[in-house]
């Protein structure tokens, strides 16, 4: 379990408003659209129902590992794969490998681009930053995942409480 | 920068909404002109301030006052 | 090009003719967008007296140069058409994505035309545009029509407009929607789309919008998204949406309750953002790029139609189906009215208005059960109130009557002016859920010449005297009068008026999300001038943004008065000026207000320059806007309106 901070992705918390694509799209490539974002929200309106989806920092990452040019790697310092725009010939292996489909090929380039966790961004990455309801948050995963299996805790309690009572 | 006199002070002052007829009675003065007067209808109360303030007619104390009493202390100000 | 996509796409429903028009730059500067182009397409191509479901009548969806970018909330869409409810202008507007989905695809507007044999709907795929047999898709909820269409062109990611089965059956108040449940609510352009036998017009955009600074857009929007993690009204919104009004309204004595004969119940907790957000909240929901997310998904998880769900409701949603018919005690009847509108696609605020004026009408024995078909319209008949929806939605039995807007329905029962007194409307038109007697004195005011129809609080939204309390020194800054904040007060409320008017229209022609700007004051003029010239390269100031929203607001009028409508019309529902506000709860803050209209349109019409005799926009106004060819068209019309306000009755729809 990697201590840096990496993305996590509620979709509970998810109001499907794409602040986080439009963000990351114009923060990135100077435009505007969910073409050039590197995190997606995929959404059942019927249901009102909504999954955002992007890079989850895999530790042994499947994008990296099928690359034929070595241009997706992982930058150990970051946490996270980048792909080298330079040597990249746009195979899209890793885009098919991803399990969260998080990479895709880029309509002006052909190549695959992928999320960088806003590298060098002040406030960190913009989709986590913006995002209005907590679906996405930048922060160390195990700390998340203590404070998870907390608050499940906390749940089930209060739950167990309940059924006393009634 | 007195403007006005107390008299019509007062006037305004019994007024429940005062914008247009403030306008047009500085601009009736020379105080402001057509342009200014036309930016204040659209922009709103700080502009009005902000002319005032670079014409001289209220200094920095003045348009202080008036960004926090509005109407009111303007008014006060003009006349 | 920065900003616009710099072309409209024109369909022709009748020949099948797909056009693209460019826009030229001198045209994107005056009008901006959204509601600018669409405002002028109706006032150039659709004629007065045009019946709404004549094939050759418009239905106009406009975009800005805004709409899909980084901005606070840039999905909104406004849809245009001369109304079939009041037959004047009507336009209403959207949230959800599908704006934003129109611009990638490469429009700033749509404008539909004529009228195809059978059943279509339109697929606009990029530049590929084609027009599809739709019979399959009629009848359907746009719930179903929705996933059948995303299946049968094998694309679940797709956003669609949509009219539901009122809008077929041409009913005077129905809706169009996008993403299922976004509605662009009132003044009928789902009727006019179902004239023309369109029931969809599903969109895939693999574009971008293009930004001349993306660095000063950057900055911009970051301070703004910023700013609203902490503002007041976005945390209220976001937790428990605009159902966060019934506690307020129903202390500032603005609820609705029985056709607005009251302003307040001791019951009104039962629908309050708060209950609902405890007891039927399933999902928070937000329109494209918005930081404020207001929107709601219920699921009604027990009691009376429990496993229902549907996307909504908003507060104007709930309320009229709601207190305004008498329904408070249990809320699973409300929201279950508030499924049913969606999924007929009607206008919740008009037909919980003319249901209400219906039951008024029993009440007061104008109407009986031989005219209702048998129903009766006793208040809180909850199982009447959901047959009746159903029925407009049909135009069956009763229904069908109502399905015409509540002034007609008045004539056509022969119920005389009477009946008219509690239609509650404004060139016909009714209100929504804000008794001017509460809320407020601007929102009053503004209702008595809204634009598109009277009645109508989103033609100002004039929130300076909602939630500019919040904001200690706003009303300071734009009306030079703090007191202006509270409702119940005329003090600046004309200026207040027509500055927000103006800031509105503008913001509709920009299609952001009038919630950053009003109601939130999170973004404020000057703000959106600066992401507005970071996106487009240009240099607007704030005069000029606040000049195109008057440009806009006075062709507007000014289609009106080529409607023969204007002064004589200006007023709100007698009800408003001549019954003293009743006590409703013991801490209701506004017992015994009457609403005091001539205490402030003369004063409103000097600040729009315009005739208070007639109504009508002097010649000076329209030269200084730009508007010469208006002022031609109307220079026959004043004197002739005059003249027809001195010898004929008033008018209640046209």
């Amino acid at each position: 379990m990697s201590d840096g901070k990496v993305l996590l992705f509620n979709h509970e918390k998810c109001a499907g408003c794409r602040s986080c694509v439009v963000g990351c799209s114009l923060y990135h490539d100077g435009e505007c659209g969910k073409v050039v974002s590197r995190v997606a929200v995929v959404r059942n309106e019927r249901f009102g129902e909504s999954f955002p989806v992007g890079c989850d920092a895999c530790t042994d990452a499947p994008c990296a590992a099928v690359c034929p040019t070595g241009a997706c790697a992982m930058d150990h310092e970051a946490g996270i794969t980048k792909i080298d725009a330079n040597k990249c010939i746009g195979c899209k292996e890793c885009a098919m490998a991803c399990p969260f489909a998080a990479i895709n090929m880029h309509y002006k380039t052909g190549k695959a681009f992928k999320c960088d966790l806003c590298e060098g961004r002040e406030e960190g990455p913009v989709c986590a930053d913006w995002c209005p309801g907590g679906a996405i948050t930048y922060e160390a995963a195990n700390v998340s995942l203590k404070v998870k299996r907390r608050n499940k805790l906390t749940e089930r309690l209060q739950a167990a409480k309940v059924g006393e009572e009634g | 920068m007195a403007v006005m006199t107390k008299a019509q002070a007062k006037k305004f002052n019994e007024m429940t909404d005062k914008m247009i007829d403030v306008l047009n009675f500085l601009k009736n003065g020379k105080v402001i002109d057509d342009a200014e007067h036309r930016a204040v209808m659209l922009k709103g109360f700080s502009k009005l301030v902000d002319v005032l303030q670079e014409k001289k007619i209220i200094n920095a104390k003045g348009a202080k006052a008036a960004m926090k009493g509005g109407f009111d202390s303007l008014i006060a100000e003009l006349s | 090009m920065n900003g616009w996509a710099g072309q409209r796409l024109r369909v022709d429903l009748t020949t099948g003719e797909i056009t693209k028009e460019p826009l030229s730059f001198e045209y994107r500067r005056k009008w901006i967008g959204g509601r600018g182009f669409n405002s002028d397409v109706i006032y150039n191509e659709v004629p007065p007296n045009l019946d709404p479901y004549d094939p050759k009548a418009r239905v106009c969806f406009g975009v800005g140069p805004m709409s899909g970018t980084a901005a606070p909330s840039t999905g909104r869409v406004t849809v245009s058409a001369k109304s079939p409810l009041t037959g004047g202008f009507g336009d209403a507007n959207m949230g959800g994505h599908w704006g934003a989905e129109v611009k990638y695809a490469g429009y700033d507007q749509i404008i539909i035309q004529g009228r195809a044999k059978k059943p279509v709907y339109i697929w606009i795929d990029d530049d590929k545009v084609e027009i599809r047999d739709a019979s399959h898709l009629w009848g359907k909820f746009p719930r179903e029509a929705d996933q059948m269409i995303k299946e049968e062109l094998g694309d679940e990611d797709m956003h669609i407009m949509m009219i539901g089965p009122a809008g077929e059956n041409m009913v005077r108040f129905a809706c169009a929607f996008n993403d299922v449940w976004r509605a662009a609510g009132r003044t009928g352009t789902g009727g006019v789309l179902g004239s023309k036998n369109l029931k969809a017009i599903a969109t895939r955009g693999s574009g971008t919008v293009k930004v001349a600074d993306p660095k000063k857009l950057m900055d911009v929007c970051n301070r703004l998204r910023q700013a609203f993690k902490t503002d007041p009204m976005k945390m209220g919104l976001y937790e428990i949406g605009s159902l966060a009004l019934i506690n307020v309204a129903n202390r500032d004595g603005w609820l609705p309750w029985k056709n607005f004969q009251g302003g307040a119940h001791p019951d009104a907790n039962n629908l309050s953002g708060e209950t609902h957000a405890a007891t039927v909240l399933k999902h928070r929901e937000g329109c494209f790029a918005c930081p404020i997310c207001c929107g709601r998904f219920t699921q009604i998880r027990d009691g009376k139609f429990a496993g229902e769900e549907f996307g909504g409701p908003e507060y104007e949603h709930a309320v009229p189906t709601g207190p305004r018919v008498g329904i408070i005690d249990d809320a699973n009847d409300i929201w279950h009215n508030c499924c049913l509108t969606n999924d007929y696609g009607i206008d919740a605020i008009e037909t919980g208005g003319v249901i209400a004026s219906a039951m008024e009408w029993y009440q007061r024995g104008l109407i009986t059960t031989k005219d209702t078909g048998g129903l009766e319209l006793e208040w809180g008949n909850a199982e009447v109130v959901a047959t009746l929806i159903e029925q407009i939605g049909q135009r069956k039995g009763f229904g069908a009557i109502l399905a015409e807007g509540a002034d007609r329905a008045s004539d056509k029962l022969g119920l005389g002016e009477e009946g008219h007194y509690y239609t509650i409307t404004t060139r016909g038109m009714t209100l929504p859920g804000d008794d001017p007697r509460g809320l407020g004195f601007g929102y009053g005011l503004s209702f008595s010449m809204g634009t598109r129809g009277g009645c109508d609080h989103l033609r100002s939204l004039c929130c300076l005297e909602l939630s500019g309390a919040l904001y200690p020194g706003l009303n300071t800054q734009i009306l030079g009068d703090e007191s202006a904040c509270k409702p119940v007060t005329i003090n600046s409320k004309p200026y207040m008026v027509y500055y927000e008017e103006n800031q509105k229209a503008t913001t509709d022609c920009l299609n952001v999300c009038c919630f950053t700007t009003h109601w939130s004051y999170a973004v404020l003029t000057p703000d959106q001038v600066e992401y507005l010239n970071a996106v487009t390269g240009l240099d607007f100031t704030e005069e000029d943004f606040q000049e195109v929203g008057e440009r806009v607001y006075n062709l507007e009028r000014a289609y009106w008065n080529r409607c023969m409508s204007g002064s004589r019309e200006d007023t709100v529902p007698e009800r408003f000026l001549k019954e003293p506000m009743p006590q409703g709860v013991d801490y209701q803050t506004n017992v015994g207000v009457t609403f005091p209209l001539n205490d402030m349109l003369p004063q409103y019409y000097r600040y729009r320059d315009w005739d208070p005799k007639s109504g009508f926009p002097t010649d000076r106004k329209l030269k200084q806007l730009g508007l010469d060819y208006v002022a031609k068209d109307l220079a026959p019309l004043r004197s002739k309106y005059v003249s027809e306000t001195e010898k004929k009755k008033k008018k209640w729809y046209y």
